[in-house]
This record gives C-alpha cells, sequence and structure tokens, in this order.
C-alpha cells in the first residue's frame, strides 16, 4: 500500500460521488475540446485553402472582416497591382455560401478566374474542365458530390441557373472539397456581382524575398487607399467568425474551469467532511499533515485526470460526430493539436489542485484529538 | 503526588537486576539525579542533556488543559513518571481527564500548560510530533477507531506511509504481525466483518507495526465483552513484556486495571490521592 493506491481505493470505494464528479469534469472539459478543436479547425481550413491555392498574397478591403471580404470592383485594383514588382499574377475570387437544390445543404460556391493559377491544384478525379470562361458548367468536389448526390453530367441549379456538373475534384482543403467552383465570370452573372470579387490572390516570382512582400505591402497601403495586402492567416485572423470562435473557445475553458474545480472543491470538502475522523486516524498513528494534502491532492487530480482524459476522448467524439452531420459536412475539420490535448491535461491537473486546494488545508488543519471524536 | 503500586508492580520491580527487593511505595516528587545517557529521541528539534528521573520514559509536569471555553479544566496539576518497560492502568471516573492526559502525552493536544517529557527530552521541543507519534507511540482505542473502507491488512499497513522501508518488507511485517495476533485468515476482512475482538486485534497490530517504545490504550476493551476483553488484555500484556514496552492504559473498569503493574487513579482532572478515592 502507498499513497496513491490509497488515493485510488479512496475514490473506487465511492463510485456514485466519483463518477458524478467525473461525468461533470468531462463535459465540461468535453466542451472545451469540441469548441476549441473546432474554433482552431475553422481557421485552419480557411488558411489550408488559401494556401493551397499557392497564393502569396492577398489584396482585399481593409474593413473587411467577414469569413470571405465584401466584394469590391476589382478591375482597378488589379491592373494596378499587375504593375508591381515581382508580381506574376493578379487573379479574382468571388465566393458565396448557397443552397443548390432544393433539401441540399448549403454549400461554397467559388467563382475562380478562368485559367488562373487558382485551378493548378486541384486533382481531377472524375469528367474534364470548363473548356471556356462562359461555359454554363461547374466542377465539384468530392465532398460536395457526395453530400448534393450529384456526379458528371448532372444538372445543378444555382440561384435559379441551370449547370452541369463537368467534373468532381479533390482538393488538399476541406472547404474546397465541399465546394462547387466555377469561373469567375459566371459567378459574377449568378451572384448579380459583376466585376467584383471578394479577395485578390496575387502570386509573386520565386525570387521575390519577405522583404519584397513587405514593400509590395508598404505599395499598396500608400497608392490604393482602403485596400490592404496580407497573407492569407492574417486574413483569416482578421475572420469575424474565427475571432468569435476562437472567443467563445477561451470562455468554455474560463467557463468550464471554474466549474470544474468547484465540482471537486464540492466533492472534495464533502469527503473530508465525511472522513474527518479517518483522518484524526490517520494523523493519530503518525501521517504528516503534508501527507494528508498529498493524499487529498491526489484523490482530486485522480477525479480530475480522469475526467480530463474521457472529457478529451468525449470531444473529440462529439466533434467527430458534428463533422459528419450532413448540414457541416465540408465546413468544420477540427484540429486536435497535441499540444492542445496536452494543455488539456494540464488544465485538468490545474482543476484539481485549485478545486482540492481549500479542502486539502482544511484534513491537514485537522487536530487529530478533535477529529478522533467527530461523528 | 502520591502514585501507587500493586503487587504486581512491586514483584517486577523487585525483579529487575540492581533493584533492591522491596519497590518504592512513592515515587515523588521527581528529582533530577542523573543523566539519561540516552540518545535523543527522533523527532526532536534539539538535544538537551537534562537530568531525570532514572528509567522515566514519560515523566509529566504540572499539566493542566483547559478547554477553548475557558471554564472547563479537563487536567489541573498534573503530575507523573512512567518507568520504561511499566504497565500502567491510569483509573477513574468519566470527564476525570484519563483520556485527556493520553492525548497529552500522544502529542495529540498540547497541554495549556505544564511539560511532558520523553526520555527526558521536553515535547515542547518536538519539531514533527507527527514524525514523533509515528516513531514512538502507538495508540489503541475503545471505539477500534480503523478505517472501514480498508481491509485489516491495510488497516496496518496504512500506518506505515512514510516511514522507512520497501513495501514488501512492510507487507511481511504487517502480515507476520497479523499472524501472530491470530488473524492470519482475516487479512482481507473489512472491520464489519469482524467481531470486535478482532478489530481490536488489528488496532494492536497497527500500534505495534512501527515498533514504538509507548502503547497509549484508551479503554482498550470497552467494547469488548468479558471474554474478547480477557483474550485482548492477555495479548496485551504478552507483547508488552515480550517486546519490553510500556503501556499507559486508561480505564475504569477494576478488572482491567487489576492486570497492570501500577495503577494511577485520577480524579477531577487531578491525580488522586490512592486508586480508592477514585469512585
Amino acid at each position: 500500500m502507498n499513497l496513491l493506491s490509497l488515493a485510488f481505493g479512496n475514490i473506487y470505494r465511492r463510485p456514485a460521488r466519483a463518477g458524478l464528479t467525473v461525468s461533470a469534469i468531462s463535459l465540461g472539459i468535453a466542451a472545451v475540446v469540441a469548441l476549441t478543436g473546432i474554433a482552431w479547425g475553422f481557421e485552419a481550413s480557411w488558411q489550408k485553402a488559401n494556401d493551397a491555392r499557392g497564393t502569396d498574397l492577398i489584396v482585399t478591403r481593409i474593413a473587411s472582416e467577414n469569413a470571405m471580404p465584401s466584394p469590391f470592383r476589382a478591375e482597378r485594383v488589379q491592373e494596378a497591382l499587375k504593375g508591381y514588382p515581382h508580381v506574376q499574377q493578379v487573379v479574382g475570387l468571388l465566393s458565396e455560401m448557397l443552397s443548390v437544390g432544393e433539401g441540399s445543404p448549403p454549400v461554397f460556391v467559388f467563382g475562380w478566374a478562368y485559367g488562373s493559377y487558382l485551378w493548378d491544384h486541384l486533382k481531377l478525379v472524375d469528367g474534364r474542365w470548363a473548356s471556356a470562361d462562359t461555359e454554363p458548367v461547374v466542377v465539384i468536389g468530392s465532398l460536395a458530390a457526395e453530400l448534393l448526390h450529384k456526379s458528371v453530367g448532372d444538372r445543378l441549379e444555382i440561384e435559379g441557373q441551370q449547370f452541369s456538373v463537368a467534373g468532381v475534384f479533390e482538393s488538399p482543403a476541406a472547404i474546397e472539397n465541399g465546394a462547387v467552383v466555377m469561373s469567375l465570370t459566371l459567378a459574377q452573372q449568378i451572384l448579380d456581382k459583376p466585376g467584383k470579387v471578394n479577395i485578390l490572390n496575387v502570386k509573386v516570382d520565386e525570387s521575390a524575398t519577405p522583404a519584397d512582400l513587405a514593400q509590395f505591402k508598404s505599395q499598396v497601403r500608400a497608392t490604393l487607399p482602403g485596400f490592404v495586402a496580407i497573407t492569407s492567416g492574417e486574413l483569416v485572423g482578421k475572420n469575424t467568425v474565427v475571432r468569435i470562435s476562437k472567443a467563445m473557445s477561451h470562455a468554455t475553458i474560463l467557463i468550464a474551469g471554474l466549474v470544474g474545480a468547484l465540482v471537486v472543491f464540492n466533492t472534495m470538502l464533502m469527503s473530508i467532511n465525511e472522513r474527518t475522523r479517518e483522518i484524526g486516524i490517520l494523523l493519530t498513528v503518525g501521517w504528516q499533515r503534508r501527507t494528508v494534502m498529498q493524499l487529498v491532492f491526489y484523490e482530486s487530480v485522480i477525479l480530475t485526470l480522469a475526467g480530463g482524459l474521457i472529457g478529451i476522448l468525449v470531444g473529440i467524439a462529439i466533434t467527430g460526430i458534428l463533422e459528419h452531420m450532413e448540414v457541416m459536412r465540408g465546413k468544420i475539420d477540427a484540429v486536435f493539436s497535441p499540444s492542445f490535448l496536452v494543455a488539456v491535461v494540464g488544465l485538468s491537473v490545474l482543476l484539481g489542485i485549485a478545486g482540492g486546494l481549500f479542502p486539502a488545508l482544511k484534513a491537514a488543519r485537522l487536530r487529530p484529538a478533535q477529529a478522533l471524536w467527530h461523528e | 503526588m502520591i502514585i501507587h503500586t500493586n503487587d504486581r508492580f512491586a514483584r517486577h520491580w523487585a525483579a529487575c537486576p540492581g533493584r533492591g527487593s522491596a519497590a518504592p511505595a512513592s515515587i515523588a516528587p521527581f528529582r533530577f539525579t542523573s543523566r539519561t545517557g540516552l540518545p535523543p529521541p527522533h523527532g526532536f528539534r534539539y538535544k538537551m542533556n537534562t537530568e531525570s528521573f532514572p528509567e522515566a520514559i514519560v515523566r509529566a509536569r504540572a499539566l493542566a488543559l483547559h478547554f477553548d471555553d475557558g471554564d472547563t479544566q479537563a487536567l489541573n496539576g498534573v503530575d507523573l513518571a512512567i518507568r520504561a518497560g511499566e504497565f500502567v492502568a491510569v483509573v477513574g471516573p468519566s470527564g476525570c481527564g484519563k483520556s485527556s492526559l493520553l492525548n497529552i502525552i500522544g502529542t495529540l493536544e498540547a497541554p495549556t500548560t505544564g511539560e511532558v517529557f520523553f526520555r527526558a527530552q521536553p515535547y515542547s521541543g518536538i519539531r514533527d510530533p507527527s514524525r514523533f507519534r509515528r516513531q514512538h507511540i502507538g495508540f489503541i482505542f475503545q471505539s477500534f477507531n480503523l478505517i472501514p473502507t480498508l481491509c485489516a491488512l491495510d488497516n496496518v499497513l496504512v500506518a506505515t506511509i512514510g516511514t522507512p522501508g520497501t513495501a514488501s518488507e512492510k507487507m511481511a511485517r504487517a502480515r507476520d504481525l497479523l499472524a501472530k495476533l491470530g488473524l492470519e485468515n482475516r487479512l482481507a476482512h473489512f472491520p464489519n466483518k469482524m467481531s470486535g475482538g478482532e478489530r481490536q486485534r488489528v488496532a494492536i497490530a497497527r500500534a505495534l507495526i512501527n515498533s514504538p517504545d509507548l502503547i497509549l490504550a484508551d479503554e482498550p476493551t470497552g467494547s469488548l465483552d468479558s471474554a474478547n476483553s480477557a483474550a485482548v488484555l492477555t495479548l496485551l500484556t504478552d507483547i508488552q513484556k515480550e517486546r519490553g514496552l510500556t503501556v499507559i492504559m486508561a480505564t475504569h473498569d477494576p478488572s482491567v486495571s487489576a492486570r497492570a503493574d501500577r495503577i494511577v487513579a485520577m480524579r477531577d482532572g487531578q491525580i488522586a490521592p490512592s486508586p480508592e478515592a477514585a469512585p
């Protein structure tokens, strides 16, 4: 017998209370894991989509903070950017989330400049690409094909217009796999935004250095008032949805942390009150006060650690279920980095220490002679 | 202060090498006549070369204990000396201060005034009472005070947590002790599945597991029937003799106190003039 086995035994012998405490903590931790994983996944998905296209810089309106910046007239800006040093291509992108056909979940519809480098990262797995800028066809991601129950040759109605599915592709970015892609010209037509784009993707030549990119950014600020050149990471960072989801995950961590610590506090305090006499016995047979504190801490940390580990599994499971719900598929791609999971485990231990602190002190301060007579 | 001896103690005293044939009728007051020559007990902060009464393992001087309300006096000027290897019964009616005296000697409680010495070292010098208790004192209670969620073996082993030695050594020691107390078939039994006598034997094993010098037994037979009571007392006296332990036992049962080497009577928080004076 040692202190750890005694702590395990004390928990094991009170299964109902231990089970309730672990359940409460695991639910809080699961909420933290799911929300944080989704928030980070949302950010990572957008960044991956931007990165996958091979874009070096994105030019958009300064004030835009939506998931996809609000559209603007591109022609003047696009022409100006083409004259900047090291610029190879400046390509417009228009996007909207739309319902395509009755009963189908909404999907992202992307309009990319026909023949631009934006198409290069897609891998065609069935059918063909559009043969002309204005050909009324779309290509759809493999996940979109599954969600919309469409395949090559099927018809797709978007904003009242009929399109034919010319091909099915796969992309490294989950968002694009769940999307419908057409030429920019067609997208501008159906969305009634002629000449407008959400962002301009800028590809620079290979000789461009980070200093050149910094110079590019300064030049945009100086010569194109109201516009800003940013990296894909910065664009995602400006995204209000990402910010809100991150803020929500932080708030959840705080609330789950407080609730978890209170649950442990309550459980351990009840346990100490019930076991006053037992602690008196331990002190009488020569246990040091710090050993009694250690025992209480072991018990509270075991409870929170169990809650944390179960919570991680439950959180990942919840996220997996959400990701596979039809309405959410292709829109979230939760990320659970090892460092995040380690941090969650650390949070669980901290909850145990914080929640067990006062009960441990209370137990250690008991006077053995009085504790022995406690009923 | 007068401490009376009974015949058993007189015989024991006479049998000790270097003693005269007659036991002293009283030992009071204490006089510091020689150095103990013993190393300071574990748990003491500093070494004191106090001279003390020879062979006194425990000596209490002018002990008083007032409870928090200030009006209740549990002890009021108790002086007491216990020799190493003695079996002393502290007798007296309920509330006379027997348990308080044992609590103070056991470092479970601090006196309001006065001092206790263990092998001539004052308790006020003890830096770590828990460690001191673990190394020098074993406790036996009327209500057994076993942990209900632990089996017999674990109830003994729990007292070894934080003590030197390997887990297997401690386990072997606990098993051996319980076997000697006739509980080899009850190791995995929980207290609620054991008889009162068995529970008290587990408590005795727990008290002995760290090889203490002093056993403090507070009404150890108070919850037992006469047969179990006699068995536990026999066990306790046998172990005391075998190990040369010092035992201080609080009891109000004359048949129990009769087994002791010496009887100290208490009344109203003080040592009574004679055992007979304590009703």
